[in-house]
């Protein structure tokens, strides 16, 4: 059993061919332990979303590998990748992340569904998780009954419902205010805390705060990587 | 279990509360699979009422045990349950008895109940000066065993010999109802133009011919033997058998008898008795066609139902990324589009069984008029039922299976983007659609040539004498046809998508609103090829059936001269001559330049077996021409102006000259093989007939075919006296001028039947067709406006964004309007043009086969179909469209 829940070693990433070829990604290596939650950083166009894409096997890279929980992406067809993300891997996009035809509870429990579990042990399993996220009051509401930073909770409990703990989030709190943003992000540091391991797409330094490493990327490459920076809290506080 | 229905579960539920959220889309969708199952439902419910088994078993017997007939004969050891009793001896040989001296309830278990069947007689009664012909029917007249030939609905059954009861069309027509139409006027008389009258007891329908006109009587009334019928060879009763006794106990002890006893489970359960004879036709010479059209309905439905689906696909595609992005594998994406296809098609195919049965049954007096039938409860076929609404859920799941395959192509990333890459597959469509097309063209040529040569062939053939073919062989043409059809038809479906795509880099020198139709039309083909092949299969269908139709007109038979009306007695019951020249003097007096010409047939001197007069008919008894088989026709006196009027031009002197010699005139080629016509003085013209040759001289007529009302042979009156043939008076042709009105006509008709007379019209039958033809456009065109309507709508839904952007750089309100009209000429228009090529080629095939080498082509039609359905749809697209462009946020 490998120690990092998601190991990325030497991936590059070409859209295209020819003259309109773009590297989206070029040479990126990456590391994520369980408990650690890792952002990643940079302008536009420089490859965050592509990393998160290939990170969770909705892509696959053009040159180097992805593990994740030790298994080989390019080593699964596209059933098994479709397996993983059912069991091992949760998403949280920046908006419309939730199906608007089905409840809260329903959304979280729908991995679990997908993957044959009866629909009251789903059902019990989203419970769990929406009651983790604090929004267990919600689970038969709509998404379009709840404001956005709910659906962000509900999200990210669905992210992480049943045996699933990496989570991948890109850019969560980019349609909401600063203060649900911030709930949002604490959200998803105590479920970190809490043994998932996390990867943080942001473009604002505030957000990466919360994250126990840092990795900046500009033109597909990372160009920088720092430690934990100092706590989100008192960066709040300070201001 | 579990396993299989994980993966359906939650896109049943996706697919139950989308088809709520996107509630217009859904219902447009759901309608379009339920007209169709409703209409299939009004059918079944038709055609089971009125035709089933179980209307066949009412109409033979009513509510009765079973009908027994006696026949002439004292036994008949063969019969069995099923056969005919007519058919069981040689119905020329004398009977062996009287059968109305046969005791029947003697033979039938005790406390059987036997009525007679109704006996059918022509009667004439007065009513002031009129005369009016009607039926006489007498029979146990409100007897339960006989309410399915009269029920009673006002006043009671006649219970004196003076009564009579008359059904509620007569009473009309006599009017002898109540001031509300309901009741019968107290004290009502009929009298018989031999002056007996009888007292109007009650008034009754028929409930198997609502529109019938009689008089219904008792046997031994006053009425009963005031009309004239035939002798009848077999008398049939109702049977009332006892509780308990076995029908099939009853029938072999009646035809030891020589009675035949037919059980009501003939009908019900055919199944046990062999001997039945079922009329059941060629089974596939009915149900391939009747599958072919059912086919195209289906794609019809699925394509333009697919369009809706596609676009609510495409607007749908984030979520379905999501589910992908959760784990779901692309079986799961497209369960849950077809999971829609699979509620929509459910919910469409309940509405359309609960629709067509509302149908039915909210509309039963009008079906009742239609059909000229009492319906007492609607009956349906159940297993067909369920069949319609199999092929319903099926086309609502036919309907999503290209979007869900589409979608569920797409990877996570794409979906989540909302990002549509073309696949090889759908580069290579085009390629494809160009060789099936083509194969589909060749196919169809080869297909119409070798059927015209076939057909040309057969033609030759039937020329040479003694020469006989049954009907010549076009399997091979058929099958090239429908299979090159088919191939036509996938093949432009395939192309469209690369005309789209052609169309759209013409565009640029297009004004503005052409220009964003046809672009718009090529960046969203999966909605725009759906509609365009719906229109393009529909128009290709009527364009083919006006072909079919247009080739059938040339070999029309017309009955009669244009503007003429003949008049003609009713043999059994016409006064004669004097009645015949007053109503033809009547008729005449009602029509601008009527004038009544007498039409002189003839008759031998030896009388039929019955008593008749013997015509004196003339053929070719030697000719082994098939086509000129069995011709026989019947002579009449010339004159010049009948001969005008059947020739359409006046006689020349060489053929008046002709008659004076002694030849008669043909106009029948038939009859005339070898410059000379046999004629027979015959019923039938039979090898027993005495014979007579004369010389003849042909005429053209000015029909391709002579007048079946008019004689086709012309004889002098002096020709005639000389072979002692006798002139009768076989009616009048009553002239008058083309300014005739409709209601001129009308009213010269019913001055016929007020003498008591039958008035005849020429049928125009190139107006029906040319009416049905019009009407196939029609509803070409009505399928045209749904998708184009369609297209539209789901168009301005889908690009609500691009009309607020319009508005934002200041386009005009009508800028809409004028997109929505170019929208609608693009693919009303294409799919127009498409369907005409496609219906022109399948027409090539079509038109030979139905025996015209001509290839007449249907300009009327065609013109309706290819010009006014796709200015319809433009204007009913620029109507239908608000001129507001919406203001509204960009969602992307």
């Amino acid at each position: 059993m490998t120690e990092y829940a998601l190991e990325l070693r030497d991936v590059t990433r070409v859209h295209g061919s020819g003259e309109t070829a773009v590297n989206a990604l070029h040479g990126v290596s990456l590391r994520v332990r369980a408990g650690q939650l890792v952002a990643v950083m940079g302008p536009s166009g420089s490859g965050k979303s592509t990393l998160l894409h290939l990170a969770g096997g909705l892509d696959t890279p053009t040159e180097g590998v992805v593990e994740v929980e030790g298994n080989r992406l390019d080593e699964q067809n596209r059933a098994g990748l479709a397996a993983l993300r059912r069991r091992g891997i949760g998403y949280v996009f920046q908006d419309l992340n939730l199906i608007p035809a089905l409840t809260a509870v329903e959304n979280v429990a729908l991995p679990r569904e997908l993957d044959g579990v009866r629909v009251r042990v789903a059902r019990a399993e989203a419970m769990t998780a929406l009651e983790d996220v604090g929004v267990a009051n919600l689970a038969e509401r709509f998404p379009d009954e709840m404001s956005g930073g709910q659906q962000q909770r509900v999200a990210i409990a669905r992210a992480l419902v049943g045996p699933r703990r990496l989570l991948l989030a890109d850019e969560p709190t980019g349609a909401l205010d600063s203060h649900t943003g911030e709930a949002v992000l604490r959200t998803i540091r105590a479920r970190c805390d809490a043994g998932a391991a996390g990867l943080l797409v942001t473009h604002e330094a505030r957000h990466a705060a919360w994250a126990d490493e840092i990795v900046f990327l500009r033109d597909g490459r990372i160009v920088d990587e720092t430690g934990a920076m100092p706590a989100a809290d008192s960066l709040l506080g300070a201001q | 279990m579990s396993r299989w229905t994980s993966g359906w579960r939650p896109a049943l539920r996706i697919a139950r509360r989308s088809v709520r959220r996107n509630l217009k889309r859904s219902i447009l969708i759901a309608a379009l699979i339920a007209v169709p199952i409703a209409g299939a439902t009004v059918i079944d419910g038709m055609l089971r009422t009125m035709s089933g088994a179980e209307h066949n078993l009412y109409q033979a017997m009513g509510t009765a045990d079973g009908l027994a007939q006696i026949t002439g004969q004292h036994a008949l050891p063969d019969w069995r349950p099923g056969m005919s009793p007519y058919g069981m001896h040689d119905p020329t040989a004398e009977t062996e008895r009287d059968p109305a001296a046969v005791d029947l309830l003697g033979m039938l278990p005790p406390g059987s109940r036997a009525v007679p069947e109704p006996k059918f007689l022509g009667v004439q009664l007065t009513e002031g000066d009129r005369i009016v012909r009607t039926d006489l029917m007498v029979f146990a007249v409100g007897d339960p065993l006989t309410e399915h030939r009269a029920r009673i609905v006002a006043g009671r059954a006649p219970d004196d010999p003076a009564e009579a009861v008359v059904t509620k069309p007569l009473a009309d027509r006599l009017g002898l109802l109540t001031d509300d139409g309901d009741g019968l006027r107290p004290g009502a008389t009929i009298t018989v133009d031999d002056g007996r009258t009888a007292t109007v007891s009650g008034m009754a329908v028929n409930p198997l011919q609502l529109d019938q006109q009689a008089v219904l009587t008792r046997p031994g009334s006053t009425m009963a033997d005031a009309g004239v019928s035939f002798p009848e060879m077999v008398l049939g009763y109702y049977v009332d058998l006892p509780d308990g006794v076995d029908p099939d106990s009853v029938w072999p002890v009646l035809a030891e008898h020589g009675v035949t006893f037919t059980p009501r489970e003939v009908h019900t359960q055919p199944e046990r008795y062999p001997a039945l004879m079922t009329g059941g036709g060629d089974f596939l010479e009915t149900a391939g066609p009747v599958a072919l059209v059912v086919l195209f309905g289906v794609l019809e439905v699925v394509l333009l139902a697919g369009a809706a689906f596609a676009v609510g696909a495409r607007r749908q595609v984030r979520e379905l990324g999501l589910i992908g992005a959760n784990g779901g594998t692309s079986k799961h994406v497209r369960r849950t589009v077809l999971a829609q296809g699979l509620f929509l098609g459910t919910i469409g195919a309940l509405a359309g069984l609960v629709l067509g049965w509302l149908v039915l049954v909210a509309g039963t007096p009008l079906w009742q008029r239609l059909t000229n039938e009492l319906v007492d409860g609607w009956r349906f076929g159940w297993i067909e039922l369920v069949v319609a609404a199999a092929v319903g859920v099926l086309s609502g799941l036919g309907a999503a299976l290209v979007p869900a395959i589409g979608v569920a192509r797409m990877r996570p990333v794409d979906a989540l983007a909302q990002r549509f890459r073309s696949t090889a597959m759908t580069a290579r469509l085009p390629v494809l659609g160009v060789v099936l097309l083509g194969v589909g063209i060749g196919g169809v040529v080869v297909s119409g040539l070798l059927a015209r040569q076939v057909m040309a062939d057969y033609q030759a053939m039937l020329e040479q004498e003694g020469a006989v073919y049954t009907s010549p062989d076009v399997m091979l043409p058929t099958v090239g046809a429908v299979l090159g059809g088919l191939a036509m038809v996938v093949g432009v479906i395939m192309v469209s998508s690369g005309l789209l795509g052609a169309l759209g880099r013409f565009a640029a020198r297009l004004p503005l609103s052409a220009r964003l139709a046809v672009r718009d039309a090529g960046r969203h083909r999966h909605r725009t090829v759906p509609a365009v092949a719906a229109i393009m299969i529909v128009v290709a269908g009527a364009v083919a059936m006006s072909f079919g139709l247009a080739a059938g007109r040339s070999t029309d038979f017309r009955s009669q001269p244009e503007n003429t009306v003949i008049v003609e007695g009713d043999p059994m019951l016409s006064d004669g001559d004097e009645q015949l020249a007053t109503g033809a003097g009547d008729v005449a007096a009602e029509l601008p330049g009527g004038e009544a010409l007498e039409i002189t047939m003839l008759s031998g001197s030896t009388p039929t077996p019955d008593g008749g007069p013997t015509p004196v008919a003339f053929g070719s008894p030697d000719s082994t021409s098939p086509r000129c088989d069995m011709s026989w026709a019947q002579a009449g006196i010339a004159t010049p102006k009948l001969i005008e009027l059947a020739t359409g031009s006046p006689p020349s002197p060489a053929a008046l000259a002709a008659l004076d010699r002694g030849e008669v005139l043909v106009l029948d080629e038939c009859l005339f093989p070898d410059d000379a016509t046999t004629g027979a003085v015959s019923t039938e013209a039979d090898e027993e007939a005495e014979r007579v040759t004369l010389p003849g001289r042909l005429l053209e007529p000015e029909s391709e075919y002579p007048y079946y009302q008019f004689p086709a042979v012309f004889v002098s009156a002096e020709t005639a006296a000389e072979h002692g043939w006798t002139p009768e008076v076989g009616g009048y042709v009553v002239t008058h001028d083309p300014t005739a009105t409709q209601d001129d006509i009308d009213t010269a008709l019913a001055a016929a039947e007020d003498n008591g007379l039958n008035g005849y019209v020429n049928t125009d039958e190139s107006a029906e067709i040319q009416a049905v033809s019009l009407g196939l456009a029609g509803g070409a065109g009505l399928v045209t406006l749904l998708g184009v309507g369609i297209t539209v709508a789901l168009s301005a839904a889908e690009s609500r964004a691009d009309l607020a952007t319009l508005a934002a750089v200041g386009a005009q309100p009508r800028r809409r309007r004028l997109l929505a009209g170019a929208q609608g000429l693009v693919i009303s228009g294409m799919g127009t043009v498409l369907g005409l090529v496609v219906g022109a080629g399948i027409g090539f095939v079509v038109v030979p086969l139905s025996g015209d080498l001509a290839f007449p082509v249907p300009w009327e039609s065609l013109a309706v179909t290819v010009v006014a359905v796709p200015l319809l749809a433009v204007l009913v697209s620029m109507l239908s469209t608000r001129s507001n462009l919406p203001m509204v946020r960009r969602v992307d």
